[in-house]
């Protein structure tokens, strides 16, 4: 079962993405945590469990920016550091679409860059099209899916 | 043959014998008779007078008949009586008799035979008749016609005689010659056919016979080979013996030889004129009185003078008038005294022209010791004269020249010394001629004189050369040499000439020049005050040794002078003058800079000024002090500048001079330190502005970038949980939920994506502000098109006609101008979609020369009483239901051009459509080349 990382400390947008996820019918794992600092707990878990064939990566990761602690962009930086997880696919999902943010994230390495949409029809699409994209369409790299 | 009438027996009776011979006597005819038997001859009376022989001494035989006769007549006479005693009656005969002095007369003879009964000749009678007067005049009009005739024919003008028909009745050769016909073709033509002007011919031989003649009548002669000459025509009638006119003669006088004689006799006279100014000189006599006499031929010549007009004193007219006094004193006094003429003065030529001419007279004394004469020459000294005269002028220009002329020769010796030169080196003439130009060498540079006089003997000059000098007081001088080498005419070096000038002046003039330069030099390159001030005093102390300087600077807020630089001044005196107060009578820079005037002090130990200082004074060494004050440019005192002696010393207009420029040298070094210690703070100050102002608006920018942050992040997610809940709300609870509470819902979730665009639009215009303009070429035309096209497929059920002018370029950030166009078309796009033929234009026009871009629709248009309004942030003119928007979209097109430094504006009216309008300044000439650069 491919796992969905959803790096979001706004709870509502928590759960509009889980609606959204439900309504699409996607049924993978989402996993949730609140902020930078979390998020790399769980992916050192994460990886470890891989390793030893126990759990594994998730198959991308959904990062906001604005977060409290560690915010996305550092999260960011550090996963690619991490030789463990440098080829995750990261997916930077934002309210913003201000031209710094969209340049420091690719800068950093991310994968894709979706801004949240207001209409929720919209939003929910995103979504959608996310998990067929980078869950189905996407080849992900040997790691992820090596021990799965 | 006593008396005639016996001599002849006649044939009629006595009487008629007798009035016979009495009729013939008073005719003149003489009457002979020869017998032929005995031959004897008998004369008239009247015969021996036409023969001229008396009856006494001459013995008539028929031999001494024919010795009368003249030589060349003696065959003619012999044949005649033969012819008259053959009877043949050979008539008259005229013949010449010889009389006894050799003249001869021309006779008439006639004779007859007288016959015997039986017809035989006995005697024969005749008649002579003396025709010598007729004869002559006869001979006479003979000769005087051949004469005419020849002189005609000799006569190098043509010459004609016209008849009154105007026919040509005679020519002469001349006349042959000057037409080229022959004088067969000429007589019996008409004489104007040979003319240029056949009338003018006509009239003028015509006018000939009205009036009897015609003078120089002009005509041109044309000659059978084509040639013309001009040529005067005179012209006269003659007349028969009767007195009527049978025809004109007429003269023609070729004008071209004459002119040629007349240039050819001027000529010749130009040429006697010019030898006779040739001979220059002139000699004279005079009476022992002084008076001229004799006619002076070469006198009158040389003046044009007559020979009368020089007799007496009249010669003196011809003088120069300035010339005239003095040459007559001079004249008479010689007169006077008998002793020698001598004197120069100016004769006029014949031209006008005066020329100096030396004249010179001695009396001519006989042996009684009287004057018999005075006799002189007068010789042209003109030319020597002039040469004379420039020569003087050169000599007076060389001794009036300021700079020092000498001549010397090889040997150094000096040979000739100007006044310039006395002025420079202090000896006179007489005390430097002959002595060695080394003299004026100072010791240790009598090589460098060595090296002169050898170049000097190979030719070569020297120009310009600056060395020192001795003068004769001992002082050194800086001097300017400019030397030549003389030579003789054959080019051999024998001496020098030498301009010196002394430079001496100009040398210190230059140094100080250098000072002063350097000095501001210093000054730019920010060396401190005092080291210049130093700088300048010890320029003052070297260039006169005899003077210590000092500068003092004066502290307006508390009127006491402080030490500026007085380097060579003891250190306790200047510690003493530091800190000293200003004031009248305190020392000579104290009153300076009070009273702003200049002190001299030339004894401090008898000034006033100084009697509290005298004790100091006599420390220091210091016997005077001059001071002047440093003014500002303002003219305020800011300092002074003191010059001191060891001795009591009163200083010269140079040394006033001197400190007063260098009071004033220091007052721009202190003024300007002083503006640039000003414009340094100024500097200072506004750089620390510039910081915080640099810094200011960092952080607004920051605060800035922090809240669009913060607003694109954080304000945006509320609105997502507003629509998503409203949205959930709306499917999770639809049963519970009435029409009414579903169209809220639905309300709700509309504002909150309105709210969404609105935050977009208030982020897109922020940024607009934030980013940095990129100008390059823009293609506006082709920008409108992508738009145009973008908005056709978002909405293709729209028929809008796009009119887009191609080839619209501006200057301009081409992503900046994507937006003012998207928002533009938009607008346009927007604003026209009830209109059943919408039509939008892009396009260019040009106003003053500058391109303006507009961007035209036929749409609704807006009254332009808000027009001012329509460039506000979310200022609508509709609503959003009639239109939608935000009211964002022209503010932003505003930013945009007016961060460009442009203008934006709009026109239109209701239901009239709207045009907006925008236009980019001139591009500078440097904009392109930065960019391109």
């Amino acid at each position: 079962m491919k796992t969905i990382l959803l790096v979001e400390d706004n709870p509502d947008d928590v759960k509009l993405t889980k609606r959204a996820l439900r309504e699409n019918k996607i049924a993978n794992e989402l996993v949730v945590v609140s902020d930078g600092v979390e998020a790399m707990e769980y992916l050192a878990e994460a990886s470890t469990a891989a390793e030893e064939g126990t759990g594994t990566l998730p198959s991308v990761i959904l990062l906001d920016l604005k977060l409290p602690r560690m915010d996305g962009l550092e999260t960011l930086r550090k996963i690619r550091a991490d030789e463990r997880l440098k080829r995750l696919p990261v997916v930077v999902l934002t309210s913003s679409k201000e031209e710094t943010d969209i340049l420091r994230s690719y800068d950093h390495g991310a994968n894709s860059y979706i801004r949240k949409p207001v209409d929720f029809e919209q939003f929910s699409e995103a979504v959608r099209e996310l998990e067929l994209y980078w869950l189905l369409l996407n080849e992900p790299p040997p790691e992820i899916t090596a021990k799965a | 043959m006593k008396t005639a009438g016996n001599t002849i027996n006649p044939p009629g009776s006595k009487e008629e014998e007798l009035l016979m011979a009495e009729s013939m006597q008073a005719a003149h005819i003489g009457s002979w008779l020869l017998d032929l038997a005995t031959q004897r001859i008998v004369w008239s009376d009247e015969t021996y007078h036409i023969y001229g022989v008396s009856r006494e001494s001459f013995t008539l035989t028929v031999d001494s008949f024919l010795s009368l006769i003249h030589s060349d007549d003696l065959v003619l006479m012999k044949e005649w009586l033969r012819a008259c005693m053959a009877d043949e009656k050979p008539g008259g005969i005229e013949f010449r008799a010889t009389r006894s002095d050799g003249s001869f007369k021309y006779l008439y003879g006639r004779g007859s035979m007288v016959l015997d009964k039986e017809n035989k000749p006995t005697r024969m009678v005749g008649t002579v008749q003396d025709i010598t007067r007729r004869k002559l005049a006869e001979e006479a009009l003979r000769a005087a016609g051949n004469y005419n005739r020849r002189l005609i024919e000799a006569s190098l003008d043509p010459l004609v005689t016209i008849g009154p028909d105007g026919k040509i009745t005679d020519v002469n050769t001349a006349t042959e010659k000057a037409t080229g016909h022959s004088r067969e073709e000429l007589i019996g033509a008409d004489f104007s056919i040979y003319f240029t002007e056949p009338r003018k011919a006509r009239e003028g031989y015509e006018q000939a016979f009205r009036e009897g003649e015609v003078w120089d009548y002009p005509l041109k002669l044309r000659h059978k080979d084509g040639t013309v000459i001009s040529v005067l025509y005179n012209a006269s009638v003659y007349r028969s013996k009767e007195g009527a006119v049978v025809g004109v003669f007429a003269a023609a006088r070729d004008i071209t030889d004459l002119e040629r004689a007349m240039s050819a006799v001027s000529e010749s006279e130009a040429r006697f004129r010019s030898l006779v100014t040739a001979i220059s000189e002139i000699v004279w006599t005079t009476t022992p009185e002084g008076l001229v006499r004799d006619d002076i031929p070469t006198w009158c010549a040389y003046t044009g003078q007559t020979c009368d007009e020089v007799k007496g004193s009249g010669w003196t007219k011809a003088l120069h008038p300035d010339d005239l006094e003095r040459t007559l004193a001079v004249w008479q006094q010689a007169v006077k005294d008998r002793s020698p003429y001598r004197i120069e003065y100016r004769l006029r030529r014949h031209d006008g022209v005066y020329r100096y001419f030396a004249a010179k007279g001695v009396p001519v004394i006989d042996v009684s010791g009287t004057i018999r004469e005075w006799v002189g020459l007068c010789t042209d000294i003109h030319d020597s004269k002039l040469a004379e005269e420039k020569i003087l002028h050169l000599a007076s220009i060389v001794e009036s020249s300021d700079d020092a002329i000498i001549g010397k020769a090889l040997d150094e010796k000096i040979l000739s010394w100007n006044l310039g030169a006395q002025r420079i080196y202090g000896y006179r003439a007489d005390e430097i001629v002959g002595r060695p130009v080394s003299v004026l060498v100072p010791a240790n540079l009598r090589k460098e004189l060595d090296g002169i006089m050898e170049r000097l003997k190979c030719g070569v000059s020297i120009e310009h050369f600056e060395t020192a000098r001795v003068r004769k007081d001992g002082q050194l001088i800086c001097v300017s040499l400019t030397i030549s080498p003389i030579k003789d005419s054959i080019g051999k070096v024998v001496g020098a000439s030498t301009v010196a000038r002394d430079v001496t002046e100009r040398r210190l003039l230059e140094k100080r020049e250098l000072m002063r330069v350097k000095i501001l030099e210093n000054l730019t390159k920010g060396i401190p005050l005092r080291e210049i001030l130093t700088e300048i005093v010890l320029h003052i102390e070297q260039e006169n040794k005899d003077i210590i300087a000092s500068i003092l600077l004066l502290d307006k807020e508390t009127g006491r002078l402080l030490l500026g630089a007085a380097p060579s001044l003891p250190r306790f005196y200047n510690e003493t003058i530091h800190g000293m107060p200003i004031g009248q009578g305190i020392g000579s820079c104290g009153t300076a800079a009070f009273t702003g005037k200049r002190v001299v002090v030339e004894n401090i130990q008898t000034h006033p000024f100084w009697e509290a200082f005298r004790d100091l004074a006599v420390r220091a060494r210091v016997a005077s002090c001059w001071s002047e004050p440093i003014l500002s440019s303002q003219g305020s005192v800011i300092g002074t500048f003191a010059m001191y002696h060891r001795i009591p010393y009163a200083p010269t207009d140079r040394d006033l001079d001197l400190m007063k420029s260098m009071a004033g040298l220091t007052s721009v070094v202190i003024e300007h330190r002083q503006a640039e210690e000003k414009i340094q703070k100024l500097n200072e100050e506004l750089e620390q502005r510039v910081i915080a102002r640099t810094a200011q608006l960092e952080s607004a920018n920051k605060e800035l970038e922090a809240f669009a942050y913060s607003v694109s992040h954080d304000l945006r997610a509320p609105l997502r949980s507003i629509d998503g809940f409203s949205r959930i709300l709306l499917e999770d609870y639809a049963d519970k939920l009435d029409e009414a509470g579903r169209e809220n819902l639905q309300i709700v979730r509309n504002a909150s994506q309105r709210m969404a665009h609105l935050i977009d639009d208030i982020l897109q215009l922020s940024r607009l502000n934030r980013a940095q303009l990129r100008l390059l070429p823009v293609d506006l035309s082709a920008l409108a098109a992508t738009v145009a096209d973008d908005l056709r497929k978002l909405e293709p059920e729209r028929k809008v006609d796009f009119q887009i002018e191609p080839g619209c370029i501006a200057l301009a950030d081409g992503n900046q101008m994507r937006v003012v166009l998207e928002n533009l078309i938009g607008n346009a796009w927007k604003f026209t979609g009830k209109h059943p033929e919408a039509k939008i234009e892009f396009g260019r026009e040009m106003r003053d020369g500058s391109p303006v871009f507009f961007l035209h629709d036929n749409g609704v248009g807006f009254d332009m009483k808000y027009a001012p309004k329509l460039f506000g942030a979310f200022q609508r003119l509709h609503t959003t239901s009639e239109f939608p928007g935000t009211g964002i979209g022209l503010a932003s097109v505003q930013r945009i051009i007016h961060r460009h430094g442009g203008k934006v504006w709009i026109e239109g009216r209701v239901d009239g459509g709207a045009t907006a309008y925008f236009a980019f300044p001139k591009p500078k000439q440097n904009h392109e080349n930065n960019s391109s650069g």
